[in-house]
């Protein structure tokens, strides 16, 4: 059997509609991936906030860790180096794969 | 063979494709930007408070009305620009936290804590005795002469209490904790029109001020001056404002002021006053009755000339915060506090005079000496129907730190 061939531009034009749906398509799978790592973010730090709160409540000043939801959060208490009645609160939050999903500091006046 | 016309229709449903798939990634994007933008914000708002917190701890030595960018956790990412600077009786501090296009901003007053079990009465010791009659209440610790307290019997009325002190008394010493000399530096400042800077927005003002007037902290200080005597209201002045007037300074009761200092040598508050401000005169402070002073309010005074001076407060007067009436060293003449029946305050009450208590204290009175006046004579260290219960202040109250000694620090009030 004998298949008739396309003009040119037919084929440059279906070459490059197959190179724009494939680029489209990895653009969209990146971002479902990235929407799922901001929705990971804010899962940490509505956990830390929880986490923090209640320990400041309870005026709780010791090194703790914990996990939620897939998530493992630590959190740790330094003296600060430019004030010594101020607290460094660190913490870091981790995700099953143990990539950090989100980390920061709080200072605190503890006198 | 595939017609000619099938590529039209290949562009057009290639463009349709575009326009939906290119939707679905600016979503994405915007999505993706706002979350950033959140995150940021979130940083941001993190550092600032930590940057206040690094404020209430004072050992960065910051000087006062200067401007000192911080690195926060060393690593360059987390900067914030701290000021502090003397509001009154408190400290102003604010800071700026920024990161990348971000930033903010927290001002706020920053005050000393109350110690939990602190004294609610100390009297110099003076080699003679407190008298307590009527109904007088002292709950809380009580530092008192060596003499120490006795029953007395005036204007008719017994002590009808079951105990002359609900809680620990304790000998008091000759003279009166030192009041803490960099606030009366401050204090005497303000006075002599020295504290607030040549920079700010002066407004130069006769006679009286019918105005409304709000002024956020991140401003210059909007300075009102007056000449003489000078009336206040009807209007409204809130915020980073002061107002110094170098005669008698009289505030009506349809004036709003909120966070203002009100400088001159007598200040006169009328029936009725509602605000929460901070006062400072060198002669006399007179609430009229009915005043409402909210917290944080500071009515403060520093006798600077030999002359009867004090403040008095009124029947059915109320005032949250700190009330203080202290002398310059070099006088002898002596300042007061005079609370009278029915009248109230939340708060600290300090004076190296006397102190004529008839009303409420909760909270603290450190005084070199009571003095009673009832229309009939003058009764020395005596107390009638007072009421001063420190045990009722609650152990978050921040005021002004008036002592020398350095205690924690609190936010008493976070400004716009």
């Amino acid at each position: 059997m004998k298949l008739e061939g396309g003009t040119i531009i037919e084929s440059l034009v279906a070459m490059v509609i197959l190179v724009v749906a494939l680029g489209t398509a990895t653009m969209i799978y990146t971002n479902v991936l990235d929407s799922d790592k901001q929705a990971k973010e804010l899962k940490a730090w509505s956990l830390v906030q929880e986490e923090l709160s209640e320990m400041l409540n309870q005026n709780r000043f010791i090194d703790q860790e914990r996990s939620k939801d897939g998530l493992y959060l630590s959190i740790a208490f330094a003296n600060y180096a430019l004030a010594s009645d101020v607290t460094q609160i660190s913490w870091i939050v981790k995700d099953e794969n143990e990539i950090i999903v989100l980390k920061g500091d709080r200072l605190l006046y503890n006198r | 063979m595939i017609k000619a016309g099938a590529l039209f229709y290949a562009i057009v449903l290639s463009l349709v494709i575009a326009i939906m798939t290119s939707s679905v990634m600016l979503f994405g994007y915007a999505s993706r930007s706002s979350s950033d933008l959140h995150k940021a914000e979130l940083r941001v708002l993190e550092n600032a408070e930590s940057g206040i917190q690094l404020l209430k701890s004072g050992e960065l030595k910051l000087q006062f009305g200067e401007k000192t960018k911080v690195d926060l956790f060393g690593e360059e990412t987390d900067s914030v620009e701290l000021l502090v600077r003397s509001w009154g009786g408190f400290r102003l501090a604010s800071s700026t936290a920024f990161f990348r296009s971000t930033s903010y901003k927290i001002t706020a007053l920053i005050g000393t804590r109350s110690d939990t079990g602190s004294v609610s009465l100390y009297l110099t010791d003076k080699d003679k005795p407190l008298a307590v009659c009527g109904r007088t209440v002292i709950n809380g610790s009580a530092m008192l002469p060596k003499a120490g307290i006795k029953r007395a019997y005036i204007e008719g009325q017994n002590f009808v209490g079951s105990e002359f002190v609900h809680g620990q008394i304790s000998q008091s010493a000759r003279k009166l904790p030192e009041f803490d000399r960099s606030l009366k530096k401050e204090i005497e400042a303000l006075l002599a029109g020295h504290q607030f800077s040549v920079d700010d927005s002066i407004l130069d003002v006769s006679g009286s001020l019918e105005a409304t007037i709000e002024n956020n902290f991140d401003n210059k200080t909007i300075l009102i001056r007056s000449p003489g005597n000078f009336l206040i209201g009807p209007g409204k002045l809130k915020g980073n404002i002061g107002i110094v007037s170098s005669g008698t300074m009289i505030v009506g009761n349809d004036v709003v002021l909120e966070d203002v200092i009100l400088v001159a040598p007598k200040i006169l508050f009328k029936k009725g006053v509602h605000g929460s401000f901070q006062a400072f005169a060198s002669d006399s402070i007179i609430l009229e009755e009915d005043v409402v002073l909210d917290y944080p309010s500071v009515l403060g005074l520093v006798q600077t000339k030999v002359m009867k001076s004090g403040i008095l407060i009124s029947k059915n007067d109320s005032v949250s915060g700190t009330v203080f009436s202290i002398r310059k060293d070099d006088l002898t003449a002596s300042s007061c506090i005079r609370l009278n029946k029915e009248s109230f305050i939340y708060g600290q009450v300090y004076t190296n005079g006397w102190a004529d208590v008839q009303g409420t204290i909760y909270g603290s009175l450190y005084c070199d000496a009571i003095q009673l006046k009832t229309p009939s004579s003058v009764y020395e260290n005596h107390l009638l129907n007072a009421v001063i219960d420190g045990v009722k202040l609650s152990s978050h109250y921040t005021g002004v730190a008036l002592e020398d000694r350095s205690r924690g620090t609190e936010i008493v009030k976070y400004l716009k």
